[in-house]
């Protein structure tokens, strides 16, 4: 059995992207199977709407409503994913910062992490508990669950 | 006529709504990976309209459309992005590259099939 670091930190942050990293890889092949049955019952949908028999297409009609709301549904794991990656690699971020034998400056750090996110809540909650960054784009005040799904066309 | 989409994203999952959604109206569906793929299919291949993830390794959904434009096959082509990312900066950045619309994910099947019917009929 070895013995404990002198700082566990570095150890402790490299443990914590890595557990992140596991819980995403087992998510996804369990989420890709339930795509293809998602997928295959909007298939049928589409095919029981266009059969000759009137109440076979009206009941097609219901499949493919249903299958609409579960490929939405479905999206937020894409969504989880993104958050959680973010996450993960903020943890190697550190974790490489304090095993450095020179650490980079904070703000250096800082803005790594920011960079990465692809979500506007995701900057404005950073901005909100760490600070806004000199020469980072301020975070706008809508959110995206208010955006979720909009279309703009230009 | 049967209508061919390009669709890009690195989410294997995103990959199958989007196609299942497409499929599902008649719409015959290419997938690509990543903007690279994409890209390199595009060179050899026509396609009626293409719809990309923003955030993908190798090459990103803005910087496709600013490629695809350069084809000349491409310059009239439907481009949508269809992303996670909501700011205005980076919005703006994808109408300056010439995208067609900017897509909120998740985006919702109904909306994304009404959307696809406009830009085919106007």
């Amino acid at each position: 059995m070895s013995q404990p670091v002198a700082n566990p930190l570095p150890p402790l942050l490299e443990l914590s992207s890595s557990q992140v990293e596991v819980a995403l890889q087992n998510a996804a092949s369990q989420v890709e199977r339930l795509a293809n049955s998602v997928a295959a019952f909007a298939r049928l949908g589409a095919e029981m709407c266009s059969h000759p028999d009137a109440a076979v297409a009206a009941q097609g009609v219901r499949v493919t409503a249903e299958a609409q709301r579960a490929i939405f549904a479905m999206q937020f794991h894409d969504q989880l994913a993104q958050r959680l990656q973010h996450v993960r690699d903020a943890l190697g971020d550190m974790h490489d910062a304090l095993a450095a034998p020179a650490a980079p400056p904070a703000e250096v750090l800082l803005a790594a992490i920011r960079k990465r996110y692809t979500m506007e809540d995701e900057r404005r909650l950073f901005d909100a508990l760490v600070g806004h960054l000199p020469g980072a784009p301020p975070a706008t005040s809508s959110d995206h669950e208010a955006l979720r799904g909009s279309v703009e066309l230009f | 006529m049967n209508r061919t989409i390009l669709t890009v994203d690195d989410s294997t999952s995103m990959r199958q709504m989007v196609r299942a959604t497409l499929q599902s109206a008649g719409y015959g569906v290419v997938e690509a990976a990543d903007g690279q793929e994409a890209l390199e299919y595009a060179r050899d291949n026509a396609v009626d309209l293409v719809i990309s993830d923003v955030n993908m390794p190798r090459m990103d959904g803005i910087r496709l459309v600013h490629e695809l434009r350069s084809l000349p096959g491409y310059r009239l082509t439907p481009l949508l992005l269809l992303t996670t990312e909501s700011s205005q900066e980076k919005k703006l950045e994808g109408k300056k590259a010439g995208a067609t619309g900017w897509i909120v994910k998740p985006f919702n099947p109904a909306q994304l099939l009404a959307t696809l019917t406009k830009l085919f009929h106007t």
